[in-house]
């Protein structure tokens, strides 16, 4: 390893000490009637609970231990502009001697832990009956997330293709390596296999950001299943874009309040986890915390929290459309192998392939019975048994 | 419904406290880099002013100060279907002084009003004559400031239809003008829509100063079209509070209820974007607008009385009611006087299109001020609905 210090998370006393008192001083807000489901957002008698759970009975130790799972590091990587990075990450070398590289991607809400339970299995399958591929697993956090560093001025997911680019082959040696993600993770991958296509052998997504651009010779008229789908999209959005409409052109507006109160930044995110996840929505909280267990969803908002990251996080949706990554050039399209896997979200439409296929060289198409957004964090075995399967068949 | 009762505000002293210690904690943090010279409120709130705004709010900045102003004038609560009201009530000048309801919006509050009061109830303590006094009733939104919270989101027209019963059933008056900005004129247009004098209803003539109920017309005209592209960038710019608090403000209200600073920076960037801050040096600075002590009574009314979440749910409720179209074939038939502030964000239509939803008798452009007209430019704004007021009111 070239140029990487180790690093591990820590929770500090004080630091722990001050959220309680501050989860011990919550102004709640009242709730309208009608919200057993979240119809108006985040659910107060969930948020109650949660926040007594975070004072009460979360261990943020036994967090931090488990967060220190693997390896961890911390890499200074210059982009393109001059700005220095600190990259965070953790490494999990595989089994056996032709383990394959690959870089794990989140997203917002997210952080690095998305991956922890899918580390190992994926690492080393033997250990889980599995055969087929392992890999040496890398997992970074996004500048601006978690313990990579908070950028002064903010950037984007192609600068960050760079970035991953430049640990995978300066700071960690590999020549090639495939990768995999979801949410601004699959927009970082795409890049990644964009901008460095010589280096990724193969790529897999659970989501498909990058956009066609449709007024080109190459590109097919619209069909109806795809236009009737883009409807469907876009209705659901109207619902629920309020989020990323904030963050994409004002992001300071908010980030004086989920800086200054926990529950105000678990109040932010936890909508997310509840609409994207797996969740039953027939219910108003258990649900929820079936498939997203106090543990798991504390440790996710307690990164935030203690890393003081949800500004920069937040503003990744300022500077991710001011860098016009997410349009395809004409007659663009990824061209390394794409396996890209469909997990259930919300009520949202399954993507027709042949939209799919207008950006990105689909090679293997699923479309998956279990698990959300969070898929890594969700349904572990069920998503590294896919990812492994996925690049056994790719390579 | 019920007969108002008298009301004074009185904050308990321990909430001020809570309130304080808050943002005597907060931890400043880092945003992003701006180029020199560049607008420090590009990603919205600027961090150093926040960091100036909130020294002053603990060093010099005195709520109980503000809590006298406010209740300077008569004060009183009524219940009207089930939903309780306050408002100021102030009688004018004059042998028989013309009922207006001004209503304010967000993230505004009743204090919007506070510089108008006197010129607009008492013109001749200000050189006019004492028979164009108006007697004003100025309530607080459901939801919002000293008003009852509402079991679920009420919206503009369900307001609309409470003022006036509260103007005619509560307070007796069997007509009366009204006049509003940002909420305010989306409610005042829907009384005079569907509470006119012409429809069985009290209000005889409205005074708008922001476009919102919208008329029964597609833009055809270029100026219309152009109008539209405007509009259309304005809220892809400014729009991101409105699409969050029409569908879930639950979402936003955890931290804007517990955190009096992050309350503060959402409202102050508000006041920051649609004002007029325009200074003699030619340079933008929002206390070319407002004074520390207007932005922080502003934030503190949300504050004292917990409504920040309650208050966002105003546009969940305009949602809910189907938007603010007129309905083809309609439109508003009493006097309609329309004030185009230079910095106002929500901009009217050119006049071919307005008069396709509106009976304009008064078209008022103006060179100085924006979105809190009342608060920005005083007498102008007094001035103008005054003239209105004359102009209708036989």
């Amino acid at each position: 390893m070239n140029g990487a210090t180790e690093f591990k998370v820590t929770f500090d006393d004080a630091a722990i000490a001050d959220i309680k008192t501050r989860l011990s001083m919550t102004r709640l807000p009242n709730e309208p009637d009608g919200n057993a489901h979240w119809d108006y957002g985040t659910n107060l008698s969930y948020m109650e609970r949660l926040i007594a759970e975070w004072r009460d009975n979360f261990d943020f130790k036994a967090a931090e231990k488990k967060l220190n799972t693997y390896k961890q590091y911390r890499a200074a990587l210059t982009d393109d502009k001059g700005q220095t990075h600190q990259v965070h990450f953790m490494y999990e070398k595989g089994s056996g001697p032709d383990a394959v590289p690959l870089i794990l991607t989140h997203g917002w809400p997210s952080t690095f832990r998305e991956f922890l339970e899918v580390t190992d299995m994926l690492a080393h399958p033997e250990k889980y009956g599995r055969s087929g591929p392992a890999f040496d697993v890398i997992v970074p956090s996004l500048i601006g997330y978690g313990y990579s560093s908070c950028p002064a001025v903010p950037v984007g997911p192609a600068v960050m293709a760079d970035l991953w680019h430049k640990l995978m082959t300066e700071v960690l040696g590999y020549k090639t390596y495939v990768a995999q993600a979801c949410d601004w993770g699959s927009f970082v991958t795409s890049r990644l296999a964009l901008q460095h296509a010589d280096a990724v052998r193969a790529i897999h997504l659970t989501m498909l950001p990058l956009r066609p651009y449709l007024r080109h010779e190459s590109q097919k008229p619209v069909s109806e299943e795809e236009g009737k789908w883009i409807k469907e999209m876009g209705a659901w959005w109207r619902q629920e874009e309020g989020y990323r409409s904030i963050q994409s052109t004002k992001p300071m507006a908010l980030a004086f309040g989920l800086m200054d109160s926990p529950a105000g930044l678990a109040g932010w995110l936890a909508d997310k986890y509840y609409r994207l996840g797996d969740t039953d929505k027939t219910t108003t909280m258990d649900g929820m915390i079936a498939r997203f267990p106090f543990e798991t969803i504390l440790t996710q908002f307690s990164i935030y929290w203690f890393s003081g990251s949800i500004n920069s996080a937040n503003t990744l949706y300022k500077a991710g459309p001011a860098e016009g990554s997410a349009l395809l050039k004409p007659g663009e399209k990824v061209s390394v192998p794409v396996a890209y896997s469909e997990y259930p979200m919300d009520v949202l439409p399954v993507t027709p392939r042949s939209w799919a296929e207008r950006g990105y060289n689909i090679q293997r198409w699923r479309i998956m019975e279990k698990g959300g957004h969070f898929a890594a964090m969700e349904e572990p075995e069920y998503f590294a048994d896919d990812v492994r399967d996925a690049f056994a068949e790719l390579l | 419904m019920s007969a108002p009762t008298p009301f004074k505000i009185d904050i308990a002293q321990s909430l001020l406290d809570k309130i304080k210690a808050k943002v005597a904690a907060y931890e400043w943090h880092e945003m992003p880099a701006i180029a020199e010279g560049g607008n420090r409120w590009a990603y919205g709130t600027d961090m150093d002013y926040m960091r100036e705004l909130c020294a002053y709010w603990l060093s010099a900045y005195d709520w109980r100060k503000a809590e006298a102003t406010l209740n300077k004038y008569p004060q009183f609560k009524a219940t009207v279907d089930g939903q309780e009201i306050h408002f100021i009530h102030v009688k004018g000048s004059g042998a028989n002084p013309e009922p207006l309801l001004l209503t304010h919006g967000w993230p505004g509050s009743v204090f919007e009003f506070f510089d108008v009061i006197e010129p607009l109830a008492h013109p001749e303590k200000f050189g006019g004559d004492a028979n164009d006094g108006v007697t004003l009733i100025i309530p607080s939104l459901p939801g919002y400031g000293f008003s009852g919270k509402p079991k679920t989101p009420i919206g503009p027209k369900g307001t609309a239809a409470l003022w006036d019963k509260l103007m005619r059933d509560v307070l007796g008056y069997k007509t009366y003008i009204a006049q509003g900005g940002d909420w305010g004129s989306v409610v005042t247009g829907y009384l005079g829509y569907n509470h006119s004098t012409l429809k069985g209803g009290g209000a005889k003539a409205v005074h708008l100063n922001m476009f919102g109920i919208r008329p029964p017309a597609l833009p055809e005209t270029d100026a219309e079209k152009q109008w539209a592209a405007g509009a259309g960038m304005t809220f892809e710019l400014e729009g991101a509070y409105l699409r969050l608090q029409m569908t879930k403000p639950q979402t936003l209200s955890y931290g804007m209820m517990d955190s009096p600073v992050g309350a503060a920076a959402w409202i102050v960037e508000k006041f920051y974007a649609w004002s007029d801050k325009r200074g003699a040096d030619g340079k933008e600075h929002i206390e070319n607008a407002f004074t520390k002590d207007q932005l922080l009574t502003s934030v503190m009314i949300y504050l004292v009385t917990g409504t920040f979440n309650t208050a966002t749910w105003f546009y969940r409720g305009m949602f809910e009611e189907g938007g603010a179209n007129m309905t083809p074939g309609t439109r508003i038939d009493v006097p309609v006087g329309i004030a185009c502030y230079p910095k106002e964000f929500l901009v009217f239509p050119p006049r071919s299109m307005m008069d396709k939803g509106f009976n304009i008798v008064q078209w008022t452009e103006f060179d100085h001020g924006g979105h809190f007209a009342a608060m920005e430019t005083k007498t102008v704004f007094a001035d103008d609905v005054r003239n209105f007021v004359k102009k209708v009111k036989a």
